[in-house]
């Protein structure tokens, strides 16, 4: 297996740097036969990585230990089902993985690309081939997954235990590939440029790709904190830690750059602006690529950490200087046709969310990059952690959720002051409405009513669009509302599929701000027979059940959670109060106010051979608020340390996650090509003439 | 249509918008994260302080999110400090000294560290900037394109005057600019040929 492995390793680092050179020299020297050559090549490039990757996975399934990689990360009790996972638990393999996943994604889209970008071709295929070579070529010399041991141990090692998490069948290769993907944007907005082609011709095809890789990323992103809620046992889902930071900078840009793009489609403006964008975000995942290698920050993600790092550094800096050098040097034929006419206007409001995203990912860059800067002006070394995070992005987001709203609301190229007016009313009133509730509800924390506010203000703007449009459907068109918003969705789909992007994002907003500013967190250690009151809760510690097996130590918390009536408890609330407590703790006795909500299990698990402990959180999850129990430790005494919070607001983090995949689907959803439309329309003229008077009508 | 006048009145109330969400955003850096000691119990205080300090001991995670038995220790040093009536900068202040600064989750707001906070602002305040030249920018070209558009004749006894008026230099130096790009757009053939010799 090995050999196969290595032979289709080198064979794919030749391939690749046959694509490149064959693109290259084709196009130069006007040789068709070799630029068709040159793509060919890129679809062989994309046979022999599968080769590779089923090479290592056969390895893995018949535990084939002679090789390296495998007996780092598997062994003889895990489960076959983790195998996938094991592939890319470390550098070798998530290496191979990367590779896999950039061909793939490289090969469809110069098989879909259209022919009318014929004449840039040559260049997209040349840089596609040229990173791959260097993935195949860092992994032909430096970091070969198909190494060999002379020394055959009996049994692996087994895999890294925080990774045994159905979370981790997607988030991990979700981020890789989205981070790797921006590649191909990039790669057909860079050929164009160089090929001379200064039309629009790759905005449709960079706009789908980037959608693609942004939504992919953006899902990787929201299954990591999902998968960090729920595994890791931090309580939190988002730490502002390095290797986060540096999946979610190039999603911020690419959230500009699928904005903007949009104006060039519709207006033919901000082209010089899009190239920048889109370098940028190339340049930030390969910062993210190189980071995740490890070597010049501290991270809690150090699982596939190595000296690439490095490397991975140097072909970031070779990237900048591609990527700027190719803009600059085209730089003067890059003019927009037009300008923006007002600051009241669509591509106005995207330029300022382009303004405000790049704020962050700048500032997000600089607490990422502030330690080492730090390290190397004084020699001290220092922390840039969540509370920096929070405090200097915090308002800017806040902003960002304002002109998601005003957004909207603003028509291409200009808008008067009484229109805007007549289209703030409705979500301002509302917006005002949900700051007077919560103030009489008595929420005093001015940035959470803020947020919320904010909040109301860009949902209903979204809310107000389709109740306007599908409205006016129902009146001229006689439709139903159903029929109605559906066919005004489906009318626009780039747009509408944003809007419920939107909508997505706001529910991440609530999350985020209920578990930010209202969580209440009390830890206590319990022994059977005794509860934990916090908030609404009793948490009863019934019994710990225990599974010792030879790879670690597995032990559970039976919890029985009730809600209980506080008033039944009004005298340990006031005792627990002057003790400056948010809980307490009691001796088990059912009060008549108890009401049995169910049972949680949360677990903890030491991992004998990498000494490490993986815990598993018991969480009650409801619209308004989670309970969130993490048994840290498992004392003497059938005592149980427990950390216990109340999260509120956490599920719409999830919620989102669907609504996210909808709309960005809605969003990508192909239109029919100018000919099959009008194939389609003369068709249903024929048969069906009833619908024509109605249209007339409108 | 919209009236000329409605127009720049709008475009006034937009730019004072975006220079009081500028404002807010500025303020809101000074004031956001405020912890008023007083009004927080003991155990909010402790929670709030293990989200404040790093764990030495692990990879990039503050005392609450750690496993560690050190941040366990480091916690019961923090419950004992505040029973004894210390200050939250206090606490802190005692772990730097046994630690260093890397055990603060967030730079310290002087010294050296002022760097930290002040380039967010620069960023923000210089991002701005930049975007609102950029649409004056894009403003004035619109303007001029729609002189030029109302009499392409116009263009060559304006050249003439160059020398007349150092405002009136600047801007035909950029209209002519302006008229290259144009007509090098307008013959595909010339484009090219620039293209490929650029290529050599």
């Amino acid at each position: 297996m090995d050999q196969i492995g290595t032979t289709a390793i080198w064979l794919g680092f030749a391939v690749s740097a046959y694509a490149a050179i064959a693109s290259l020299v084709g196009v130069k020297a006007g040789i068709p036969e070799l630029i068709v050559s040159g793509r060919r090549a890129v679809y062989m490039s994309l046979l022999v990585a599968f080769v590779a990757a089923a090479a290592l996975m056969i390895a893995f399934l018949t535990n084939d230990f002679s090789i390296k990689y495998v007996a780092n990360n598997s062994n003889l009790v895990m489960g076959r089902g983790y195998t996938l996972v094991a592939f890319y638990a470390a550098n070798e393999g998530s290496l191979l993985y990367i590779t896999l996943a950039l061909v793939l994604m490289s090969s469809i889209s110069v098989f879909f690309a259209p022919r009318r970008f014929a004449d840039a071709m040559p260049y997209t295929i040349a840089i596609l081939a040229v990173v791959a070579a260097f993935f195949f070529g860092t992994m032909a010399t430096l970091a070969n997954p198909f190494e060999t041991q002379a020394l055959v141990p009996p049994d692996g090692r087994g895999i890294n235990p925080l990774l045994l998490h159905p979370g981790f069948y997607s988030h991990p290769p979700l981020i890789m590939a989205g981070l790797v993907g921006i590649t191909i944007p990039f790669a057909f907005a860079t050929g164009a440029l160089i090929s001379g082609e200064y039309g629009d011709d790759w905005v449709d095809i960079a706009r789908v790709f980037a959608i693609v890789m942004w939504g992919i990323l953006g899902v990787g992103i929201l299954l990591g904190a999902w998968w960090a809620y729920t595994i890791l046992g931090w309580g939190g889902y988002w730490s502002w830690d390095p290797i986060e930071d540096v999946a979610l900078m190039p999603w911020l840009v690419l959230t500009a750059f699928i904005h903007s793009i949009m104006v060039q489609r519709r207006r033919g403006m901000f082209r010089m602006w899009n190239i920048v964008l889109i370098d940028i975000a190339f340049v930030l995942a390969q910062l993210g690529m190189s980071i995740n290698r490890g070597g010049s920050v501290v991270s809690v993600h150090s699982f596939a950490e190595s000296s690439l790092g490095v490397l991975f550094l140097a072909f970031m800096a070779l990237s900048v200087v591609f990527a700027f050098g190719v803009f600059i040097w085209r730089y003067p034929r890059l003019r927009s046709e037009r300008a923006v006419e007002s600051f009241l206007s669509r591509e106005a409001s995207f330029l300022v969310n382009n303004f405000l995203l790049l704020v962050v990912t700048a500032i997000t860059l600089w607490g990422v990059i502030y330690p080492v800067f730090s390290n190397l002006a004084r020699d001290v070394d220092v922390s840039v952690a969540a509370p920096y995070f929070n405090r200097v992005n915090g308002p800017i987001l806040l902003l960002l959720v304002v002109i998601m709203g005003v957004g909207p609301l603003l028509p291409w190229r200009r808008s008067t002051t009484r229109s805007l007016r007549r289209w703030l009313v409705a979500p301002a009133v509302a917006a005002s409405l949900m700051v007077i509730g919560l103030v009489a509800f008595g929420v005093r924390e001015f940035w959470a009513v803020l947020g919320f506010a904010a909040v109301t203000f860009a949902a209903f703007a979204v809310f107000e669009e389709w109740w306007m449009g599908a409205r006016a459907r129902v009146r001229n068109l006689g439709e139903t509302p159903i029929s109605a918003l559906w066919r005004l969705i489906n009318g626009n789909r780039p747009r509408h599929g944003g809007y419920i992007v939107h909508i997505a994002v706001l529910s991440v907003a609530i999350g985020v701000i209920g578990t930010q500013f209202f969580d209440q967190r009390f830890d206590a250690a319990i022994s059977q027979g005794e509860s934990l009151v916090l908030g609404k809760y009793r948490i009863e510690y019934v019994d710990r059940k225990m599974d010792d097996r030879p790879d670690r130590l597995a032990q559970w918390a039976l919890i029985d959670v009730y809600e209980i009536d506080a008033s039944d408890y009004a005298a340990e609330f006031a005792t627990a109060e002057n003790a400056g407590k948010a809980g307490f703790t009691v001796v088990t006795d059912t009060r008549p106010g108890d009401a049995f909500v169910g049972t949680i299990e949360p677990s903890h698990e030491f991992f004998r051979n990498f000494n490490q402990v993986s815990v598993r959180s018991g969480i009650k999850t409801s619209p308004v608020e989670d309970l969130y129990v993490i048994p840290r430790d498992f004392l003497e005494g059938e005592r149980v340390s427990l950390a216990v919070s109340i999260n509120p607001l956490a599920m719409w983090l999830w919620i989102a996650g669907p609504i996210f995949i909808l709309g960005t689907a809605i969003a990508l959803w192909p239109h029919p090509t100018l000919e099959t439309a009008a194939r389609r329309r003369l068709a249903a003229s024929a048969p069906a003439p009833e619908t024509s008077p109605a249209i007339s009508q409108a | 249509m919209t009236t000329p006048t409605a127009q720049t009145q709008a475009r006034k109330s937009a730019v004072h918008l975006f220079c009081l969400l500028v404002v807010a955003v500025s303020i809101g850096f000074a004031t956001s994260g405020c912890v008023r000691e007083d009004d927080l119990t003991a155990d909010q205080r402790i929670y709030t302080l293990s989200t404040q300090l790093m764990c030495p001991v692990c990879d990039g995670q503050t005392l609450d999110q750690s496993q560690a038995q050190l941040s366990e220790d480091m916690k019961a040093v923090i419950k004992q400090k505040i029973e004894d009536g210390e200050s939250n900068a206090e606490i802190r202040d005692y772990f730097v000294e046994r630690y260093g600064e890397i055990v603060l989750a967030s730079p310290g707001a002087g010294g050296f560290n002022l760097i930290a906070w002040v380039v967010p602002v620069v960023i923000f305040a210089g991002g701005a900037l930049l975007v609102f030249n950029a649409y004056l920018n894009m403003r004035r070209r619109r303007t001029r394109q729609s002189v030029e558009s109302s009499d392409d004749r116009n263009i060559e006894p304006m050249s003439d005057e160059r020398a007349a008026d150092p405002d009136l230099d600047e801007y035909l130096q950029r209209a002519d600019r302006e008229m290259g790009t144009v007509l090098s757009e307008a013959r595909p053939d010339a484009d090219r040929r620039t293209a490929a010799e650029d290529k050599e």
